[in-house]
Formats: C-alpha cells, structure tokens, sequence
C-alpha cells in the first residue's frame, strides 16, 4: 500500500476522532432497541457501519476538501486505495463494535433474547461483513463518478428497487422461505411477495451461512466484487475534475 | 536554463470556457506572475499544474518530469495554495497540519510551528474561527513547510492585510535567492507583481497574451494617448484595447519604440505602461472581442 494511501487512511481516522465516542454509544442504543428481532437488529448493526463509513466522505464534502488531497503527494489511485482502505478499517472496527455490543447485551439481558447469541458466531459476521462491503462496493464507484449527495441519492434509490426486485425473485425460487417467521398476511398486498423473499433470506443465512464452504465461497465473492469496485472507482476518479 | 515549470499545448475544455494552447516556462529561481482578468484561467491553469483537473490535451513538466507520469515525485516537491482554503473547519490549526503533514516525507514540524508564530496564527485555534486573511496564513505555512521547490499561489495575497502582504512578497523574493525554489503566483493585485515578479504571463479568455520577462514587458509595451486620427489608418494595428473618452483617445501598444518612430511630432503621449493598465486596456478588448463574436 502506497505512502500517500496510508496518509489517507490515517487523515479520515484523524477527522473521525471526535466521533467514535459518540458513534459507538449511539451504536449501542440502537442495537438495544432492536435486540427483539434479530434480523433487524443485524441489519441495523450493517447500515450503521455503512453511515459510520459513509461520514467520513461527507465530512469531506462539507469541507470540500477533494481538491486539496488531490493537489498533496500522491495519485488518483493512492486516493482512491486510501478510500478503500479507511471503508475496510471502520467496517472492522463496527464489526468489533458490533459484536462486543452483542456480547454486552446478551451478558445483561440474554435470558430475554436468547437468539442473539447465534450472531457471536462465523455466521453473524458473515452477515454483517457480506451487507456492509457489498453495500461500500457499490456506493464508492457511484461516490467517485457522482460525489457524495448524488452518489448517495442514486444509490438508496436503486439500492430500494433492486433489494425489492431480488427479494421478490427470492420469494417466487424459495418459496418456502415463507415458512421462516410470521405469515405474510401481516403485510399489505404489494408487499407480501418481498416479505416472502426477506424471510427466505433469513431462512438462507440462517441454514447456510456458518457453513464453512459458504463462507469461503461468500469471502471469495467479496474479495472479486471489491476488486472490480476498486478497478471502477480509480477509473472514474482518474477522470474527475475536482 | 533549467525549468521548474514547463507547459506545452495546454488545453482544458469545460462547457462555455475553453483554456487554449497554454505554452510558457518558468526557470528554476524565478517569481513568475499570472496576472489577467476574472474568468481568463488562471485558477484553471494551476489546478491543471497540480493534476486537480484534468487536462484535455498538451503537456506539464515540473523539475522536468512530466506531471502525470512523475505525480507522487513532483508534488511532493510543490507547495501550493487554493483559491479556496479547504481545511476542516472544526479542526485546531495544529490538527490540520497533522492532516496534512503525513502526505510529506520532508515535513518539518518545527519549521511549520515557527512560521505560525511568525504568522501570529496560534496553534490551538480553530480553523473555523480563523479569518479569510489567517487562513490563507495557515495554508502558506503549510505549503512552505516540506522545503518545496516549486511554490504554486492563486491569489494568495487576496484577505491578507497590506503588512502581511508586503512581509509575504519579501519573504518570497527571499525564498528564490537560493537559485533553486521557484514561484507561480496568480494575482489580481498587479502591484505585487511590480515588486517581485521576474517572469510576467497574462491571460485573456483562456489565451496566453504574452509570457516574458517583466523587464521586457514593460520596455515594450506602452500606452499611447493623443487624438482620435492618430489610431487610424495604417497606425490601427499598432493599438490594442483603444479606450475613446472626451479628451482623445487611450490605447495600449506591443511596440513602444515602433509607436515613437510613427508619432513623432504628432502629438501623442507615450508612457511606460503599468501592470494594472494591462490587465485593463486587454481585459477589455477581450470582452469586446467576445460581444462581437456573440453578435
């Protein structure tokens, strides 16, 4: 890793400082309040480890800082590597912030949740990394083709539809995902088929993904899906005028 | 001669402004000033230097390194400020030096800290409490604290005080006496430029109007006043930039001792030109030359 990536990395842990205090008791909170339901309390724990990410860059874009790192020693590349590299050091630190919190709970209140115990496993921290690195190799190309707000915008949009669509196609392959929690006639109509295809989803990472051969095979698809992240992000921040 | 600086065919297109065929040198140990009117491409050029855009076409050498291929080496020895002084806001001056101080492997802590108490910027300050004036201070000692070699200013003297500003130009004029650190400072007080500058480049709509030595810009050109025939006929392509008021007419010329020889016993007033009247007489023919295209 190039010196001018490492500064990068080091220069968003520096800006950040003032929040982690704040983050990880926030973190914390929120975790508590979803600990009932442990799907979303996963998911909750993955998209604040995407907000913790993400506010690095919108520290930087409030400040407008993009032209001054481009303008210090280094490359578009070495920026974009830096990038990538603060995203995998906050998505570790989450992960760690994550299941010390669910340990926490579990320590105080586990007699009241006992399921929460099965996320302190290879399957929980499948789950949270898979979200939270799919989501980031997503967004970063949009944040470097686009900047901060738009990326931001384009991908909760899209993100919304195509997470709709998947677990609508989800629910008409496994059909007996349906099975894996309350009946969808909870749900109003228009959604009933994506309920359908959210609790085949939890019925998959529940049977499968403390799987070692799935983790492995989960981990191998991460490490290709960053790559081409990566290989996308450079080419569109080399051609960027900041 | 060596060059700190070189630009060959430097092009950039953006939607409604276009900087074309930018072309000049700036030898090591030398102040060069960018002068010319808003909007003529100034901040285009030295973000161009610093690879903050991208280039649509031409060429930048810096120590004689292409700039693309040599990033990391040549802006690792290039200081520079911003139009804009983006530093966060909520950080101590300290805390924005120490983001940007890993980015340098010659960076010199102790130095940085004895330019701000020179600057009078006190370390624990926050950035968003500083003036326009103390940040543009905090962004020259960050850019004068790694030893650069090649010093790169947009409009570094706009906030600053006319002390600090007269103490900045020394210090620059110091800076170069080592025959080895050069300057490119872009500036719309032109009078700067008549203490320090050695090299003079102005632009005009995205066009390089001249680029020389300061000394041979202002033995050449000069402005030329007199009656209104004197600017015609076969003298008209002498003038630039003709400015008719109640009294005669006042025009810029390329030529001094050419407009000397042609007036001679006609009446007209021929001066040294000043940088300001430059930046004027061009400024506006470009303006009208731009009109006329549109219509």
């Amino acid at each position: 890793m190039s010196k001018p990536a490492i500064a990068i990395l080091r220069k968003d842990l520096g800006v950040t400082r003032v929040l982690w205090a704040p983050m990880a008791f926030s973190y914390f909170v929120f975790l508590l309040m979803f600990m009932h339901n442990i799907w979303v309390y996963l998911a909750t724990g993955a998209c604040l480890a995407f907000v913790a990410a993400a506010t690095v860059l919108a520290i930087d874009d409030r400040y407008q800082t993009d032209p001054l790192f481009a303008a210090l020693p280094g490359t578009r590349r070495s920026l974009v590597a830096g990038r990538y590299l603060a995203w995998g050091v906050f998505t570790i630190a989450c992960l760690a912030l994550f299941l010390a919190s669910t340990a926490a709970i579990h320590a105080g209140v586990g007699d009241r949740v006992p399921r929460l115990v099965s996320l302190l496993s290879l399957k929980g921290t499948m789950a949270f990394l898979v979200g939270t690195l799919v989501a980031a190799a997503f967004f970063l190309p949009l944040h470097f083709r686009l900047g901060f707000w738009r990326a931001m915008w384009v991908f909760s949009v899209a993100g919304l539809v195509m997470s709709a669509a998947g677990l609508n196609l989800l629910a008409g392959l496994a059909p007996g995902g349906a099975e894996a929690g309350a009946g969808p006639a909870a749900m109003p109509g228009a959604f009933a088929s994506t309920a359908r295809g959210l609790r085949a989803l939890a019925g998959l990472i529940d049977r499968d993904l403390g799987r070692p051969d799935v983790a492995a095979g989960l981990a191998a698809f991460i490490v290709l899906l960053a790559y081409l992240s990566y290989r996308l992000s450079v080419r569109f921040c080399e051609k960027r005028d900041l | 001669m060596e060059c700190a600086l070189e630009t060959n065919g430097l092009r950039k297109e953006y939607p409604g402004f276009t900087l074309r065929d930018v072309s000049f040198a700036l030898p090591c140990g030398h102040i060069m000033g960018l002068i010319g009117p808003n909007g003529a491409g100034k901040t285009t050029i030295i973000k161009l230097l610093l690879n903050v855009v991208r280039r649509t076409a031409g060429e930048v050498r810096l120590f004689g390194l292409d700039s693309l291929a040599h990033e990391e080496e040549v802006k690792s020895r290039t200081g520079f400020v911003l139009d804009e002084t983006p530093f966060y806001g909520y950080l101590r001056v300290a805390g924005a030096a120490a983001v940007i101080a890993p980015f340098y492997r010659t960076w010199d802590q102790s130095w940085f800290e004895a330019l701000c108490r020179e600057f009078e910027l006190p370390l624990k300050k926050r950035v968003n409490a500083l003036s326009r004036g103390m940040k543009m201070k905090l962004a020259l000692a960050v850019a004068l604290a790694h030893g650069a070699e090649l010093i790169l200013l947009d409009e570094p003297t706009s906030g600053l005080d006319p002390v600090f500003r007269r103490e900045l130009l020394e210090r620059l004029s110091g800076l170069i006496q080592d025959g080895r650190t050069s300057v490119l400072f872009s500036t719309h007080i032109t009078s700067d430029l008549e203490r320090v500058a050695d090299y003079l480049t102005l632009l005009r709509e995205g066009e390089i109007v001249f680029s020389a030595p300061r000394e041979e810009v202002l033995e050449k050109w000069a402005v030329v006043k007199g009656g209104p025939e004197l600017f015609e006929g076969g003298n008209a392509g002498l003038f630039r930039g003709l400015v008719r008021g109640p009294y005669g007419v006042t025009a810029l010329t390329p030529d001094m001792e050419e407009a000397r020889r042609r007036l001679a016993g006609r009446g007209a007033v021929i001066e040294r030109v000043r940088l300001d009247e430059l930046v004027f007489f061009l400024g506006r023919e470009g303006r009208r030359e731009k009109e006329a295209g549109r219509e």
